[in-house]
């Protein structure tokens, strides 16, 4: 019997299974009293499933199989949000509003280079029916709460909107996906070769530059909300408002911050993206966003917000309960 | 006492001597002379930083370790080869070019190998380097087989030694090559040294190390 261990898949033994435990039946506890309910969805689904309307960082993660019983394709899930969509366009299609938390294993086809590990425990809210601020801000909320549930010191949620994005690169011969690539990386000189061989305009350049070196916060965004286009604008009016309406909220919670650089982790979002970070955590704890066209991929026109984050690292990282 | 603790990773070796003046032209050049000390942690300076009174100390570590460092949050920020970001890809941002160990990652080979042409769509070749990705990707994107032979320095004796046809390396003047028979074929990527910085330091630092970086980038502009 071949026994040899599956590169960046482990077991979880022990003192580690019942950490895991311990956190993930704190933070459903958190989710219930909020009003969320619980939803499992299976480990495998059909890969069109997984990838409608998900772009390509999300299908470059996923195992496909063949299924001997079905004699089609199915693929693990290497996230679990678009199964909630799934659900919400399908089986719960009659309800108005949906509010839902998970939490469940998820498998990507790549090792992750800096842990070697391919396999997390991704749990997470989503809050669909709610649309605008209303929804996006329950969602901040429950997630500064979750990172102060698992004892992170200090948070901090970087506040984005993929809207800027794509207003800025509008026009551009390059995809979304490598100027989203580049960009992850915040190095100006890598945008600015990208923007050597781009017909973009000259303002629109200056202002992905400006993304790239880490400057486009609030004062910023309110300097240009108008300069480029009726999208930025719009989407600029959008953070500002939820900016403003979140701060209300989650004042003393939380260290809010908008970013017009932050990134969602694949890209599936369309407004709204939000990175969570906290003292001491070496890497980005959760990511979430608005993905009202992933909704539409999937057949049903609703808002939806939510975020994610995976267990596994947060232990890693030092969270307790 | 100072409110916040900065640690900065340092390549050693050349990139370390370069890197040095620009510290000393922001003000934050470390207390000890790093050429003669073994000293692995150094203090620096406790400076102000937009009205935060910050701490530095720095590591000082193998060029290639920096991205790990700084992508674990050992350290804050550090300054690294593109060469390494590339190769490696940490999950680091990397907001400014420091524009000091210039060099070229290169395609080089004996000069009667690269003068009857690069390898055809289709062929297979054997290539040293110790930058295997970057390596593959090339030859990839080329329709070409590359076997690839992780070598961690002296590249340039492979294909002396019949044991590659090509090197993949970083060439500064080119002497070295010369001096052992090998031309350059192609250039992969130009290379210098980067700052770059941890993502969770970048949002819970953000304030000192926007200071940081427009220091160093005042340096860099001097």
């Amino acid at each position: 019997m071949n026994v040899r261990p599956i590169a960046g898949i482990s077991d979880a033994l022990g003192i580690r299974a019942s950490l895991l435990r311990r956190l993930q039946r704190a933070l459903q506890d958190l989710y219930n009293d909020a009003g969320y309910d619980e939803v499992i969805p299976p480990i495998v689904d059909r890969p069109e499933t997984l990838n409608a309307g998900a772009g390509r960082f999300l299908a470059d993660q996923t195992l496909v199989f063949s299924d001997p019983a079905d004699a089609g394709l199915l693929a693990i899930r290497p996230d679990i949000t678009p199964q909630i969509a799934r659900i919400a366009a399908t089986r719960l299609q009659h309800h108005e509003v949906l509010k839902l938390h998970y939490s469940g294993p998820v498998i990507h086809a790549r090792l992750d280079a800096r842990t070697g590990s391919r396999q997390q425990w991704q749990a997470g809210v989503e809050c669909l029916g709610v649309p605008g601020c209303e929804g996006d801000v329950e969602i901040l909320e429950l997630a500064s709460r979750s990172m102060l549930t698992a004892g992170f010191e200090r948070p901090v949620m970087m506040l984005g909107h993929m809207g800027l994005i794509h207003a800025l690169v509008e026009g551009s011969q390059h995809e979304v996906e490598t100027w989203v690539s580049r960009l992850s990386r915040r190095s100006p000189e890598d945008i600015e070769n990208l923007l050597a061989d781009d017909r973009l305009d000259r303002e629109r350049g200056t202002l992905l530059l400006d993304l790239a070196a880490g400057v486009a916060g609030i004062d910023w965004l309110r300097a240009h909300a108008h300069s480029v286009s009726r999208h930025f604008e719009q989407a600029s009016d959008e953070l500002f408002q939820l900016y403003s309406l979140a701060r209300e909220r989650l004042h003393g919670q939380v260290e809010l911050v908008v970013d017009a650089a932050v990134l969602p982790r694949f890209l599936y979002h369309s407004g709204m993206v939000v990175q969570g970070f906290a003292a001491g955590a070496a890497q980005p704890l959760l990511h979430g966003g608005r993905y009202d066209a992933m909704m539409h991929s999937h057949g049903r026109d609703m808002p939806a917000t939510g975020f994610s984050f995976d267990l596994w690292s947060w232990l890693d990282a030092g969270a307790e309960v | 006492m100072a409110d916040c603790l900065l640690t900065i990773a340092l390549s050693k070796g050349r990139i370390l001597k370069q890197t040095l003046p620009l510290l000393e032209a922001a003000g934050i050049a470390p207390a000890d002379d790093v050429s003669s000390t073994r000293k692995l942690m150094l203090d620096g300076p406790t400076v102000d930083m937009a009205g935060i009174s910050v701490a530095i100390r720095y590591l000082i570590i193998r060029a290639a370790d920096v991205c790990t460092y700084v992508e674990k949050g050992a350290a804050d920020a550090g300054v690294a080869g593109r060469d390494s970001l590339l190769e490696y890809r940490p999950q680091v941002y990397e907001p400014l070019d420091l524009k000091i160990g210039r060099c070229r990652l290169c395609v080089a080979g004996p000069a009667r190998l690269v003068a009857a042409g690069p390898p055809a769509p289709g062929s297979r070749i054997t290539v040293a380097t110790k930058y295997d990705r970057l390596t593959a990707e090339y030859y990839l994107n080329q329709g070409i087989h590359a076997d690839i032979i992780h070598l961690y320095g002296s590249m340039e004796l492979a294909p002396l030694v019949g044991m590659a046809e090509r090197i993949v390396d970083l060439v500064e003047t080119g002497s070295t090559l010369k001096a052992n028979g090998l031309v350059e074929e192609a250039t992969l990527y130009d290379i210098s040294s980067r700052l770059i910085v941890n993502p969770a330091s970048f949002a819970t630092k953000r304030t000192v190390l926007q200071t940081l970086i427009g220091k160093l980038r005042d340096s860099v502009n001097a």
